[in-house]
């Protein structure tokens, strides 16, 4: 104490300090000493934040992948659902009083929507739900036929599921055939100029009397081309073909 | 450790003679070394106080100054077995305080808790951290009630580190400038002029006082 009875004698800042009131440890100071020797070991105060944040990390990168997902299918996938254009949601007014006549059940489409700054409700539009209660009512003009709603229209003709870019409004243009393939399809097959090289047995056109030798003029009365085309409900009825330097008309016997 | 054995037996001797308050610091280190739960309990009413007094002092914050004299205590019973006898335990527990407060105020920098850097500039550009006095209210609450007590408190957890260990101990825990180097791990010159430059600053700081 030699030392610190020098320091206060000589030097005011040492007085000062040196007068400052002691703190005391708390009373319980021996047991927590001895409740975290009990614990095992000491604290490890200069463990690095980094597992901290690792350890919050982790979870929060899964939360956003997860919640990415969801949200991603969700954004893209509402524009391929067809949803009803606009919902109102609606105050409902309480019934006043059931009339006796009137049926305990409404039809689904005599419920109308109505926006929020319209007029006041009328008596259709009352329902059973309590005062204060909102109600989501479709805006969609309802004009189907009274009949159960979604039963009837899931029981109903839907819309057959077509490939991406199909068209429905497209017409159905004929098929054509050409000249050689409606030969072919009677049992003729001809060469180049036309001429029949050979008659298949049993063939239309061997019942019809065609034979091998015989050069095709007309199908139909329309004189064959490469390029002359037939309609696929006209094909065959008569072949005009030339025999020995004269012209024959035959009529396809089926 | 032969020197540890002698100690340790001759502890063991004493303790069957003296009662544990009169052993000294060596004595219920060995003691303690041996499994002697109420050495190690003496250890403790011996420096809890002063210990705690000096976290006070430097971390200016009665609850982390509690938890810290407790963290010191854990640790020197989990490192006795490497405690040397050939220096002064005082000065081997005051090291251990000083470096956990250390790395406790490093700590509170890195979070930047409270923490305006640069409001004051401390000598040799050394940043000093402001550190608002703790408003938080004491266990007992008659140990700090005065306004000129806070102030300088406030004024000392101003200082840099470097002059704030040596002039605590110094001038408020009373150790002599020797022990002050050891603990510090510095020269004597240096420990006195650091301690004499924290008193200047405090000085200037506190003026109103003189």
């Amino acid at each position: 104490m030699k030392d610190k009875q020098e320091i206060v004698e000589n030097d005011p800042v040492s007085k000062l300090l040196g007068s400052l009131k002691r703190v005391q440890a708390p009373g319980d100071f021996d047991f927590r000493v001895k409740s975290r020797i009990a614990s095992g070991r000491p604290v490890d105060r200069n463990a690095s934040w980094l597992p901290n944040l690792v350890r919050l990390a982790l979870p929060l990168g899964l939360l956003v992948m997860i919640g990415g997902y969801f949200g991603y299918n969700a954004l893209y996938s509402a524009g391929n659902i067809a949803v009803a254009p606009v919902a109102v949601v609606q105050d409902v007014v309480p019934i006043p009083e059931i009339k006796s006549t009137e049926p305990a059940i409404q039809p689904a489409n005599e419920i109308v929507a109505k926006q929020v700054e319209s007029k006041p409700v009328d008596a259709d539009n009352k329902s059973t739900l309590r005062p204060n209660e909102k109600r989501i009512v479709s805006s969609v003009p309802s004009n189907r036929k009274p009949g159960g709603g979604s039963v009837d229209i899931a029981s109903g003709i839907s819309n057959p599921l077509r490939p991406k870019g199909f068209e429905t409004n497209r017409k159905i243009l004929p098929a054509t055939v050409s000249a050689r393939e409606v030969l072919s399809f009677v049992g003729v097959e001809v060469d180049s100029s036309w001429k029949v090289g050979s008659v298949l047995p049993n063939s239309m056109a061997e019942r019809s009397g065609l034979k091998t030798g015989d050069v095709i003029e007309a199908i139909n009365n329309e004189n064959v081309a490469d390029k002359t085309a037939f309609g696929n409900k006209s094909i065959g009825k008569t072949i005009r073909v030339r025999r020995d330097d004269k012209s024959v008309q035959i009529d396809l016997k089926p | 450790m032969a020197h540890g054995n002698i100690g340790y037996f001759g502890g063991e001797a004493m303790r069957s003679a003296m009662p544990e308050e009169k052993l000294s610091d060596h004595a219920l280190i060995e003691a303690t070394k041996g499994g002697d739960e109420a050495a190690f309990g003496e250890i403790m009413a011996r420096y809890r106080n002063p210990i705690t007094n000096y976290l006070y002092r430097f971390l200016n914050d009665y609850e982390e100054a509690v938890d810290l004299a407790q963290e010191t205590f854990v640790r020197v019973y989990f490192a006795i077995d490497r405690y040397h006898t050939q220096f002064a335990f005082s000065t081997y527990i005051y090291r251990i305080a000083t470096n956990l407060a250390i790395s406790e105020i490093r700590r509170r920098k890195r979070r930047k808790l409270l923490s305006l850097t640069g409001l004051f500039q401390g000598e040799d550009d050394q940043a000093v951290e402001f550190q608002p006095p703790d408003k938080r209210p004491l266990p007992d609450a008659e140990l700090i009630d005065g306004e000129r007590d806070r102030t300088i408190a406030a004024a000392i957890a101003t200082l840099p580190e470097k002059y704030r260990v040596p002039i605590i101990l110094r001038d408020i825990e009373g150790k002599s400038y020797d022990e002050v180097a050891e603990i510090m791990g510095l020269g004597l010159g240096t420990t006195k002029s650091r301690i004499s430059r924290a008193r200047g600053l405090l000085k200037e700081k506190l003026l109103h006082y003189f």
